[in-house]
């Protein structure tokens, strides 16, 4: 009991009816109003995702996302033909930008859920049993941690040889850790807290102590995680692509196009800055939406 | 009305504890020789100021702790057994409230699965007939049924201690062991949780184990009491005797020390703190604080003496 | 006119996005030089905000004042600008908390804290600072001060921390001091050391005191006055003697017979039915406590009995009061 707190009011009995449902959504609305940063990143990775799930429907040239090749279009600068233009092959770049958003998505999305299947138990089992099992785990993850991420994804790409999936998986690699890390120390946080004293009293078996009451209340620490690291995860992957360790010609992905476009950068500035744009946007979204999330999810910071 | 149910026998728990990196290892004496048998039915008072050994005393009971040395038996099986089975039922035999109703409680989950949580651990009962009985163990705790779909942070806190209570008693365990379950609480709702604790008890037959440091609310609901100090008990009697002529200095110095709205005029002053449980010197602990020290209580441990009538004082002055 | 502190008429109100209320809405109370006043009352009875609305240092933005009148020695706190409150903050009136490290930077030795503040409210030279404060934790009762003074805060145990947050509410002698909770959070013999030492105050050095407090117990030994809260308004108020002799309020007979008590045994203890509920800011007639109470009658809930006095200083506000002693 706290005497320097206000009169505590209860607050409204959310239950899971429609109404419910309606007046957390309402809450997240309002939130959404005041942070603004957090609705224009919202908004932007709604788009994004529509355009990424009906890609194939709203290009124009859907054929030119791969192979074909129209060298008699080849350069075109932006027109309504190709809003975008094209490239030295002739393939609408609108086509391929929208084809390298569906897969960066798909990238993005394999990534973290992999980190997050590995790192997330790692770092619940770590953190709840604790002692020298804890100590044995974290120093694993350290090894992972020392190297820097974008070099250790590198070492991993040149020893499995550049493909899409081996660079996925090199970028899951790096990545894991981090959950792990994080989740651990929620874990660690949270098995203090008097419900799992109370679990264990009655007997609670640990892995339904870790499934049932760690993981459900630190799940909104790892969603501002996951947002903060989609980002960084599409980035890394332009990145790799661009260097010629991840997605191999003629993928449409992001970094491939920037890679093979920078040759004509300055003469055909088209080529390099639409994808560019894209990536820049998406980018920036996570982390608006990540940082704003954080301060909606942390009670701490809220109703201030 | 005398049949023991609990008997706690020479129990010691000690931690290892370092100051700084390099220091040399000390041993916290939190629990220190403490002797105990509760009868069945009774509500047997723990009384000590924080840092007296009452919570790791009860932890233990909960088998949070394993004991340095010494046994508890519980319905005559010793809570360190090492059969799986032996200690499954003893976790079922004793069961906890806990101070803070809103520690103790998952706030993602339901009202219904908090209750339901030792149900589904010990019993195999299915989803539906758990339901049915968390609405049972609701009403009895005064609360309506569809409290179950709510959530802990939705409740007061007097309606989370019920909630807590519910929990506590969905097992019919034998020993409930009730830590500071009104000290979190305002005046009106601390009266109301301690009639229902009051009538559980008589409805039910359960044995409490009460952890307060709240004298007034210890001769309340506690047929008998001990008061710990340091780690151990220094005095154990009836609650009636107790009151009426505590021996012990230190019992002496809490009574007067609570502020009572009839009687206590005048305000006491007692100096000192008590001092942490890190290798405690020879002799009586609360030499230190003692307004009747002599010579012999620094130089001579002192024992818990047995006196007449189920009665015994740590302190060679109390006769 | 031996009046030190007067509020008057005092409204707070609450307002955040889901809702808004009224949290206080307070009558009048007042202290008078060298007098304890205690402020009781449970959760949400608005005690500690009518502390923060005194100084006007809320725990949050939500917290507006929206009437009345402190008269602290005959100026009005609510009307006086932002540098005449700094200067009457920490100098003529000090507080005190539950929790004594909110007073305390977990940082400073207690030292740097203490003597930074000494300097800037008392203007006193370094050396005259440290004497200054050397006294004050002597005069609390904390043996070797200087060693005090080097340590953290955290080295302290939470009595030696009221301590040293009572020596340095102290330093500057201020008129009057604002204990908010001071003892609920320790043990009951450091509560006794405490609330020995706060009497020692107003005794010694005639400070006026107002104890804001859940327990009746500490009311009953320390304060001259009492003043009873319910849902933000005060429902009772007068000496402490008088009150608990005779509560006529049934609000507060009902919280004493409420209470376990230290010499006597009953086999079950009267009980308030219902929970406290603060009056949302629109409608909200009549008295708060209507909706619990055994006397109410239909005049009750349609009018809010204002505070009167029944006898010379006992004041309460209720229609239907108990007639007879408890």
């Amino acid at each position: 009991m706290n005497s320097n707190s206000l009169p505590a009011p209860l607050p409204p009995v959310i239950e899971e009816t429609s109404a419910g449902r309606a007046y957390k959504l309402k809450e997240f609305i309002l939130f959404l109003r005041v942070h603004k940063l957090a609705a224009i990143g919202l908004s932007i990775i709604v788009i994004l995702l529509i355009i990424a799930v009906i890609g194939p429907l709203i290009s124009p040239y859907p054929d030119d996302a791969y192979k074909a090749v129209h060298l008699e279009n080849k350069l075109l600068p932006p027109s309504w033909a190709h809003l975008f233009g094209t490239d030295e092959l002739g393939r609408d770049l609108l086509t391929r930008t929208i084809y390298g958003t569906r897969l960066s998505f798909q990238i993005g999305i394999s990534v973290i859920l992999l980190s997050i299947l590995i790192g997330i138990p790692y770092g619940l089992i770590s953190g709840y049993f604790g002692g020298w099992v804890d100590n044995v785990m974290m120093r694993v993850c350290e090894v992972f941690l020392s190297f820097p991420s974008m070099l250790l994804s590198i070492s991993i790409v040149a020893l499995l040889g550049p493909s899409l999936n081996n660079m996925m998986l090199s970028i899951a690699l790096s990545w894991w850790p981090w959950f792990a890390r994080l989740m651990r120390s929620e874990a660690v946080a949270i098995k203090e807290r008097g419900f799992v004293e109370a679990a264990k009293s009655m007997g609670v078996h640990p892995l339904v102590i870790i499934f049932r009451h760690i993981w459900p209340n630190s799940l909104s620490v790892i969603i501002v995680q996951i947002s903060m690291a989609f980002g960084s995860v599409i980035l890394t992957a332009a990145s790799l692509s661009f260097l010629g360790l991840g997605a191999q010609p003629p993928t449409p992905e992001w970094g491939l196009i920037i890679s093979t476009g920078r040759a004509y950068f300055l003469t055909n500035w088209w080529y390099v800055t639409f994808p560019g744009v894209f990536i820049l946007l998406t980018v920036m979204a996570f982390n608006f939406l990540g940082d704003g999330l954080r301060d909606y999810l942390d009670p701490k910071t809220r109703n201030s | 009305m005398t049949e023991v149910l609990v008997e706690i026998d020479n129990l010691s728990k000690y931690f290892t504890v370092r100051s700084g990196w390099f220091g040399a290892s000390k041993t916290l004496h939190a629990v220190d020789n403490v002797s105990l048998s509760l009868h069945k039915g009774e509500c047997f008072g723990l009384v000590g100021e924080s840092g007296c050994g009452k919570s790791t005393l009860s932890r233990t009971l909960l088998q949070l702790y394993a004991p340095t040395s010494g046994t508890v038996r519980i319905a005559g099986s010793d809570i360190s057994s090492v059969t799986r089975r032996v200690r499954r039922r003893n976790t079922r035999n004793v069961q906890m409230v806990f101070q803070d109703s809103y520690w103790s409680m998952n706030p993602k989950l339901r009202v219904g699965d908090v209750v339901g949580e030792p149900l589904r651990t010990h019993t195999k009962l299915s989803a539906a007939e758990r339901n049915r009985k968390v609405a049972i163990l609701l009403e009895q705790v005064g609360l309506p049924a569809d409290f179950a779909r709510r959530f802990p942070s939705q409740l007061s806190g007097g309606q989370r201690q019920r909630i807590g209570i519910a929990r506590a008693i969905a097992l019919q365990p034998e020993l409930l062991i009730l830590d500071e379950p009104t000290s979190a609480l305002d005046m009106s709702v601390q009266a109301q949780i301690l009639n229902l604790l009051k009538d559980l008890q008589e409805e039910q037959q359960l044995t409490y184990l009460f952890v307060s440091h709240d004298l007034s609310v210890v001769r309340h609901m506690c047929t008998r009491m001990a008061v710990m100090y340091l780690g151990q008990i220094v005095e154990t009697g009836t609650t009636e005797q107790i009151f009426a002529h505590p021996l012990h200095p230190y019992t002496r110095m809490l009574m007067q020390a609570v502020p009572d709205i009839e009687g206590n005029a005048e305000l006491t002053f007692y100096d000192g703190e008590m001092p942490k449980a890190i290798d405690p010197p020879v002799g009586c602990r609360f030499a230190s604080r003692c307004p009747h020290v002599t010579e012999k209580c620094t130089q001579e441990n002192q024992s818990l003496r047995e006196l007449d009538g189920d009665r015994s004082v740590r302190c060679h002055l109390a006769m | 006119m031996n009046e030190l502190l007067r509020v008057e008429q005092l409204r707070v109100r609450i307002e955040t996005r889901e809702r808004q209320v009224t949290a206080l809405d307070l009558d009048h109370i007042s202290l008078q030089k060298g007098e304890m006043l205690a402020l009781v009352g449970e959760t949400g009875s608005g005690k500690s905000l009518t502390a923060s609305s005194i100084l006007q240092l809320f725990p949050t933005a939500a917290a507006r004042i929206t009437g009345g009148r402190v008269l602290f020695n005959g100026t009005n706190l609510l009307e006086a600008s932002p540098s005449v409150m700094n200067g009457i903050r920490g100098k003529e009136i000090s507080m005190i908390f539950q929790d004594p490290m909110s007073s305390l930077n977990p940082v400073f030795r207690i030292g740097k804290v203490m003597l930074e503040i000494i300097r800037r409210y008392t203007g006193a030279g370094k050396k005259q600072a440290k004497q200054l404060a050397e006294e004050s934790l002597k005069f609390v009762g904390l043996p070797d001060p200087s060693g005090i003074m080097r340590r953290y805060p955290h080295e302290l145990s939470g009595g030696q921390r009221q301590r040293v947050a009572i020596a340095m509410a102290m330093v500057c002698k201020p008129k009057l001091l604002i204990a908010d909770e001071p003892t609920t959070a320790l043990d009951v013999t450091i509560q006794s050391q405490i609330l020995y030492l706060i009497n020692k105050l107003k005794e010694e050095e005639g400070m006026s005191v107002l104890f804001i407090t859940h327990n009746l117990g500490i009311v009953s030994q320390m304060a001259d006055r009492i003043a009873v809260m319910y849902a933000g308004s005060i429902v009772e108020t007068g000496r402490t003697d008088e009150v608990f002799r005779f509560p006529r309020h049934p609000y507060t007979r009902l919280l004493l017979d409420a209470i376990p008590r230290l010499r006597e045994r009953r086999d079950r203890l009267p009980v308030i039915a219902g929970t406290a509920v603060l009056k949302e800011a629109a409608g909200g007639q009549g008295c708060s406590f209507a909706g619990r109470c055994p006397r109410a009658t239909k005049r009750c809930t349609a009018e809010k009995p204002q505070l009167r006095a029944v006898v010379s200083s006992h004041e309460i506000a209720c229609f239907h009061p108990w007639e007879e002693e408890r």
